[in-house]
């Protein structure tokens, strides 16, 4: 079993570090570029593997990404900085993708049927032909389940902020993700992973 | 399975998201169930390959084109955002101004007419005056409440509260040194 530690940003502590950024996010807030693109230093990295994650495309990934930047400076005004910034810029990413996910075609990355009718049973899979079947297993997964797992098992949000940045309950969170688990586990094994 | 413990549980056991009550009852349901055993270790494994999608990071090259592109489009939307909040500001201070001239205007209208009021009220009346009977009736004085009577006076046209103006003829005679003047007051009596 793994053992999280409950982040800062649920405990209310902030650290130096944190009192720093609090200040760039006040000059940010009252228009300054460059504190806006510290901002955007700071988070890019997490924004776009997170959409990238959720959307299984690089592409789409990027146009994602600068979307989500671009609301966060035009909306950056209405922010409450009394209350974290990361949650709330992950869940701008989270509505991002689910916008642009729900005007895009499917995304098929690799042809994984494909590769597994040519593959040999006995022979262990390549780490491409794995990181293809797993982003399909991903992408086979309802919107909602699909972000709660993502946000939960790999970017390593516990239940409850996962719930917060969801807008929903830790019930409905812990449902989907436990059904989440349950059909990647189906999916991975249907591939003979 | 036929076990107590559900799929859904085993699959929030194996990450630690059981409550900690449900996830002692699995730990020793577990040595007993080789189904549940299965599921779980299955799960295990499962989980294991989807966490290694963590160590996929996007590459440095990647998160600086994003960094340029996102600032390019900040550099372009700052001016627009900040013209845009001025005209919210701007409409809005117009919107404020308007509506207080338009209630100074009415304020103003408003004391105009209560001047005129003023004007063409009758002085103070005391709480009863007596009017004169006409002819034919009691001689006995009538009471009449004044307050009445200062209604009527309001709503009556101005030209009767002012004093008439006397009309005058002037007649010039052939001797340049003569002249008639003539007054007459406007209800014909001179």
């Amino acid at each position: 079993m793994e053992l999280r530690a409950t982040p800062l940003w649920m405990t209310g502590v902030r650290s130096e570090e944190e009192r720093e950024f609090v200040q760039v996010l006040a000059r940010a807030i009252s228009g300054d570029v460059s504190a806006f693109e510290q901002i955007v230093i700071r988070y890019e990295r997490r924004v776009l593997n997170l959409a990238w994650r959720l959307l299984g495309s690089g592409e789409d990934a990027k146009d994602a990404s600068q979307e989500v930047f671009m609301r966060a400076f035009r909306f950056l005004h209405k922010f409450d900085s009394t209350r974290p910034f990361e949650p709330w810029l992950i869940r701008l990413t989270v509505n991002v993708c689910r916008d642009i996910g729900r005007k895009r075609t499917v995304t098929v990355l690799l042809d994984v049927d494909a590769i597994q009718a040519h593959s040999d049973p006995h022979m262990e899979l390549s780490s491409e032909e794995q990181r293809a079947m797993l982003q399909k297993a991903l992408q086979e997964l309802p919107q909602k389940e699909r972000a709660a797992v993502v946000l939960r098992d790999i970017e390593g949000f516990s239940t409850a902020e996962v719930a917060e940045i969801l807008g929903s309950s830790e019930a409905t969170v812990r449902s989907q993700i436990s059904t989440a688990r349950l059909k990647i586990r189906k999916a991975l094994k249907r591939r003979r992973l | 399975m036929n076990c107590k413990h559900s799929e859904k549980d085993l699959a929030l056991y194996v990450e630690g998201d059981l409550p900690e009550a449900k996830a002692k009852e699995v730990d020793v349901h577990l040595p007993a169930c080789t189904a549940c055993r299965q599921v779980v270790d299955e799960l295990s494994g499962s989980q294991a390959l989807f966490k290694s999608i963590r160590q996929e990071t996007v590459s440095v090259a990647e998160l600086a084109d994003l960094r340029v592109r996102v600032m390019e489009r900040v550099a372009v939307q700052r001016p627009k955002l900040l013209w845009g909040r001025w005209v919210y500001a701007l409409a809005g201070a117009a919107f404020v101004v308007v509506i207080m001239v338009g209630v100074l205007a009415r304020e103003g209208h408003r004391d105009e007419k209560s001047l005129n009021v003023v004007e063409l009220a009758p002085p103070p009346p005391s709480a009863q005056a007596v009017v004169p009977p006409a002819k034919g009736e009691s001689q006995n004085p009538v009471k009449v409440n004044v307050k009445h009577r200062a209604r009527k006076k309001v709503i009556q046209p101005k030209v009767y509260a002012e004093p008439p103006t006397p009309m005058m003829v002037k007649l010039q005679t052939d001797d340049p040194n003569i002249v008639i003047y003539w007054l007459f007051d406007q209800n014909g009596g001179s």
